[in-house]
């Protein structure tokens, strides 16, 4: 069996790009941290950015935890990237830290702020343990740079 | 508008990446290879160090930045240390995130993979830098195009 990562080289990559509690609140939720770009505008950008790089982007949200855990499941042996924002899930979910080490693909928590600069109870980060990358206080702007990154990643 | 030039630092050790059972084929002169590909495709001026002695690298961060428009760096063990040594440290990252000049850490790998880990990313005057951790030799490239990014919107 080709595994996902060889995959990638031949065909179309697929990352799910998924985003966890309150992000659907985006442009009006504390701009001042998270700027004045709605999650539709990032999800448009990255679908964008993607084809151009031959990437096919799948981007969901959602504010309930099983639900992320669910699109985790769904990406074993089917895409071959996550790109993961969990939002508050990130400092207290072992079901989404657990989902994540069952993905063999490549996996890369990101954060719009940083949350070792904010509230001590984000300083911990289950995803981290998780996943192959962070990524993190690079703004809306992340998400695209890490979509950007993925073909390098993923031949790496 | 005035040329965008980035300066990047790895600090001690990251000369010799080689891993001690040797599966490591990475080195700092392909990182640099690439960056400097990549920073020729996006105008950008690179100047790009390294070196093994901290006095030399707080010099490097408080003085020699100021010319330039972005700053990333690999602080590698500088990260850990005396509290005195540390304050010094972040005292001079601060220094230059105040000028808002977008200031980028770097890590090759996933630091906070090791559960004991327990150094936090630097820290700007007013909260968060860029962090961009455990991507390799794509990490460096990931932190210029954002640097670029933040040029060009500012």
């Amino acid at each position: 069996m080709t595994d996902t990562k060889t995959k990638a080289k031949i065909n179309t990559m697929k990352v799910t790009v998924i985003n966890g509690p309150n992000l659907n609140l985006l442009g009006s939720r504390e701009p001042e941290i998270y700027g004045y770009d709605t999650l539709d505008d990032i999800a448009d950008r990255c679908v964008k950015r993607g084809k151009e790089l031959n990437v096919d982007v799948n981007f969901v949200q959602s504010n309930y935890e099983g639900q992320l855990v669910e699109w985790v499941q769904q990406a074993i042996n089917n895409v071959d990237a996550i790109i993961i924002n969990a939002g508050a899930y990130t400092h207290t979910s072992v079901a989404i830290h657990d989902a994540l080490r069952a993905f063999n693909g490549y996996k890369i928590e990101l954060h719009i702020s940083n949350p070792h600069a904010r509230e001590t109870f984000r300083h911990t980060s289950y995803v981290s343990l998780a996943t192959d990358a962070v990524v993190t206080g690079l703004g809306v702007d992340g998400y695209e740079l890490c979509i950007e990154a993925l073909p390098s990643l993923l031949k790496q | 508008m005035p040329n965008k030039s980035v300066l990047i630092l790895n600090g001690p050790g990251l000369a010799d990446l080689k891993s001690e059972d040797g599966s490591n084929d990475l080195s700092l002169d392909m990182i640099r290879g690439e960056c400097d590909t990549l920073c020729a495709n996006l105008d950008i001026d690179l100047d790009f160090r390294q070196t093994d002695d901290e006095q030399q690298m707080l010099k490097f961060i408080s003085d020699d930045s100021q010319s330039f428009s972005a700053l990333v760096i690999n602080p590698s063990c500088l990260r850990y240390g005396t509290p005195q040594k540390l304050n010094a440290f972040d005292s001079a990252i601060k220094q230059v995130a105040h000028l808002r000049k977008p200031v980028i850490e770097v890590r090759l790998s996933n630091i906070f993979a090791d559960p004991a880990e327990t150094m936090p990313p630097m820290q700007g005057i007013d909260g968060g830098l860029g962090f961009v951790n455990g991507m390799g030799a794509a990490g460096y490239l990931l932190a210029i195009r954002a640097a670029d990014r933040k040029l060009r919107a500012a």
